[in-house]
């Protein structure tokens, strides 16, 4: 159901794009129509009622009637989103269904009702049709509507030219009648035999027995006249409760020149192969519990666990018995294990990959929408939709983007005018692309705005007191967008409904932290503002750097380490009490984690190794006492009775089947920021820069 | 079934104490493994250990119950309790038996010397009396 609803959305906001193409009403209208018949089939009476008054308009637009204009179209738009909420609650309890829907039902009666209309008739019964559905009643429509598709339409015009009969033929079931949807079959042959069945409705070839509870209307092109039929059905077919037969009146407009509608019959057929083949796709998945994926990939973990055991038991044994053959072929199988554990990690890691247009394709509706409420003109630009990614990465970074993206286009794009009067195209760019690279997957938000202007950054962060203006005399450009992740900090004047509540940035950036990725800025004044977030493809595997800190192994996220130095320990220097290494020209905060772990620090070692660590915009370099090498290792969570220690992002189990804690280099720190010596509110790294000056 | 179970004890000893736990909250009784210490985390928490692929904490028994540390022996024992759907470890110093008591008592204000709340009652079978740890208490509060 999501999925039609998001089907609904993406035409209808192309409608809005390019204007009345019978194609995308066509899928508009399928869209509505597939919910309607699901939502009906759930005994979810609301949405249904919803669906139909939208098919009608969509209808009129369809026979051009009406005109797709804006009104119409935001009033689409609403019955999408209560589309949408009548879902929510349908899914929360069905019994009670909060959801009112009568202010969108008039929004739509109002648009029908606007144009003259040639065919009142069948409007009337439409709308009556409507109420007696409120009701609850079962009675059915008086004249039937078919779904028809174009090439449906033409064969009913061509019948209707050649003087042929269009008739409804609604038959009911007898109540006790077994296999009503083989009757209906049966029904469905013996009026094919009288004439051509062009629909039937409900589908008796796809729907179960359940659904055929009223009428069944067949839609049949024939030269008997309709009392005939009825007689033949009653006195030849069993288990019929009643027939009704009546013509049909279609509602394509009959001025329309024929030529035109055989065109467009050419792009229906166009169609139909592609739904078709969309169809046969669906049927080759399968849906699986997110739990069950999870419990895989733990599987999963700790055979890589194992692997890595086997292998190393095997080396052992191999030094021991060197003569042993038997070794030989436990190291061969143990090869062969490891090779099949690393195929079906990385297989059940893709399981766990969606295509990020899950994400993308609710951008369009949320640009469109914000570029009204702010009178703004802003092109949308998706790439890379296809690019995979982990699922729960997914989840974690819509928050983030759509801030980003409510950034852009309130902050960064200007109005038409102003645009125009700078000499650019009124309508702005928002460009949002995802792609691959290595084992990252990096999203990019892009617009052509007026940038993020530097002075105005650095007044406002002096003016919330963020930082000090000495300190903004000698921040570089670098260092002043860094002050936009700040927390506290928002540069809009006005606090707009879009965005600029003070939580802004700095939550995007702790999200991205959290994920273990890096945000970057690139802005221009006048030009616009790209971000550029890097995240690693999934969470529940990372490469490790194995390290020691006293004789305690700990791991550090590779992504994190930015190089690794080694250094005589006569080089390290005190600035107010800090120790410091300078390392190609920058200046890098020392930490030592064994003052923090009361273990003992390394003594008289000639060099130390520094790991240089970076967490976004800071720097610091860790001492450990012995680098082990890079590794996989799977991510386990230390579990809830321990909590969270601020320091660790969770623990690995290593090839001795030991276990290592995984350090969480922003709560590293952080939690050493907090005990810094100088500085009561200042960022430490940009306190060291600042005495590297002095 | 259930009420046997139910009346089903492990007596285990710590700093020459015999205490016991009720045997459904024993998942498993497993020898000393290598314990991974979590610095910066709860004080009596031990740390942590490999079980079977899944991280287990380990809590220092003597520690939370304010009694001499454990010396490691032959006999040192890790017991793995099941509690809030998580399995959570302590150490003791030996494990004797799994008992029945014909009668509990409530706990006394003070169980050789360690605070009354921490139990659940006192087991008697026989000539002994044996403290049943109130596992709740022990590992939360």
């Amino acid at each position: 159901m999501e999925e039609q609803l998001l089907l609904l959305e993406e035409s209808i906001l192309e409608l809005e794009r390019c204007g009345e193409n019978p194609d995308i009403i066509q899928k508009i209208f399928r869209a509505a129509h597939t919910l309607k018949g699901s939502s009906s089939a759930m005994g979810f009476e609301k949405m249904k009622i919803l669906t139909h008054e939208m098919e009608n308009v969509l209808d009129k637009i369809r026979n051009h009637r009406l005109k797709a204009t804006n009104p119409v179209i935001n009033v689409l738009f609403q019955c999408l989103d209560h589309l949408r909420l009548l879902k929510d609650d349908f899914l929360t309890d069905r019994k009670d269904i909060r959801t009112d829907i009568s202010t969108v039902l008039d929004g739509l009666k109002r648009i029908l009702s606007e144009e003259p209309d040639p065919d009142k008739i069948s409007d009337c019964s439409k709308d009556m049709a409507v109420e007696s559905m409120v009701q609850e009643t079962a009675q059915e429509d008086q004249t039937m509507n078919f779904m028809l598709d174009l090439e449906q339409q033409i064969q009913i015009e061509q019948a209707a030219i050649s003087g042929l009969n269009i008739f409804v033929c609604e038959i009911r079931l007898a109540q006790d009648s077994v296999m009503k949807s083989a009757r209906a079959y049966l029904l469905l042959n013996y009026f094919n035999q009288l004439g051509t069945v062009v629909q039937v409705e409900p589908n008796i070839l796809e729907d179960g027995d359940d659904l055929i509870k009223n009428a069944i209307n067949y839609l049949v092109i024939t030269q008997m006249d309709g009392k005939t039929i009825e007689a033949k059905v009653i006195n030849e077919l069993m288990e019929v409760e009643s027939v009704k037969v009546y013509p049909y009146h279609w509602n394509i407009s009959n001025q329309q020149p024929l030529a035109d509608v055989t065109v467009k019959s050419k792009d229906g057929g166009n169609e139909n192969p592609k739904a078709v083949d969309t169809e046969r796709k669906v049927n080759h998945t399968v849906r699986v519990d997110v739990e069950r994926l999870e419990k895989m990939m733990d599987l999963i973990g700790e055979l890589v666990i194992e692997r890595t055991r086997i292998t190393q038991v095997g080396n052992v044994l191999h030094e021991r018995y060197a003569a042993d053959n038997t070794i030989e072929d436990l190291i061969g199988i143990a090869n062969q294990v490891s090779r099949v554990t690393n195929k079906l990690q990385e297989i059940v890691l893709k399981t766990r990959m969606l295509p990020i247009k899950q994400l993308f394709g609710r951008f369009p509706r949320l640009v469109r929408d914000l570029a009204q409420t702010l009178d703004k003109e802003v092109e949308l630009i998706v790439e890379g939709e296809e690019t995979e990614l982990d699922k729960t990465i997914i989840e974690d970074i819509a928050d983030p983007l759509i801030h980003l993206i409510r950034n852009a286009v309130d902050h960064g794009i200007e109005t038409p005018e102003e645009r125009s009067r700078l000499g650019k195209s009124p309508t702005g760019t928002l460009k949002i692309s995802a792609f691959h690279q290595e084992n990252h997957i990096i999203i990019t938000v892009q617009d052509d705005g007026r940038g993020i202007d530097l002075e105005r950054v650095k007044e406002t962060a002096v003016k919330k007191q963020i930082i000090t203006p000495q300190e903004a005399a000698s921040l570089n450009e670098h260092e002043i967008i860094a002050l936009i992740f700040r927390s506290g900090f928002s540069t809009s004047i006005a606090v707009s409904d879009v965005s600029g509540r003070g939580v802004g940035m700095d939550v995007v950036k702790s999200h991205v932290d959290k994920l273990n990725g890096i945000i970057e800025v690139e802005t221009r004044k006048g030009e616009g503002t790209k971000f550029i977030i890097k995240l690693p493809l999934t969470l529940a595997i990372l490469t490790g750097l194995l390290v020691k800190i006293s004789d305690e192994t700990y791991a550090l996220p590779l992504s994190n380490v930015i190089e690794i130095v080694r250094m005589p320990e006569k080089e390290i220097k005190t600035v107010k009490g800090q120790a410091i290494a300078v390392i190609r020209d920058k200046v890098l905060p020392l930490v030592w984690l064994h003052d923090h772990f009361n273990v003992p620090r390394k003594e008289n070692a000639k060099n130390i190794f520094i790991v240089v660590l970076g967490v976004a915009e800071k720097r610091l370099g860790l001492v450990v006492d012995e680098l082990l090498g890079n590794q996989e290792i799977v991510v386990k969570p230390m579990g809830s009775y321990i909590g969270k220690v601020e320091i660790f992002s969770g623990a690995t189990i290593l090839g001795d089947g030991s276990v290592a804690c995984i350090l969480d280099v922003a709560g590293v720190a952080k939690t050493v920021g907090n005990k810094r010596v100088i500085g009561a509110d200042d960022d430490l790294l940009y306190q060291w820069h600042l005495n590297s000056r002095e | 079934m259930n009420e046997l179970s139910d009346n089903q004890y492990v007596v285990f000893e710590i700093a020459d104490g015999k205490y016991a736990i009720k045997i459904s909250d024993v998942y498993e009784i497993i020898k000393m493994k290598k314990i991974t210490v979590i610095h910066n985390s709860k004080p009596f928490l031990e740390g942590v250990i490999n079980l079977r692929g899944k991280i287990v904490p380990i809590v220092n028994l003597h520690k939370r119950l304010e009694i001499e540390n454990y010396t490691l022996t032959k006999t040192t024992r890790v017991i793995i309790l099941k509690s809030r759907d998580e399995m959570v470890g302590v150490i003791v110093d030996k494990v004797n038996q799994v008992t029945g008591f014909s009668d509990i008592q409530p706990p006394p204000e003070a169980v050789a010397g360690i605070d009354g709340n921490y139990f659940d009652g006192l087991g008697i079978s026989g000539e002994s009396v044996i403290g049943i740890l109130k596992i709740e208490k022990v590992l939360y509060e």
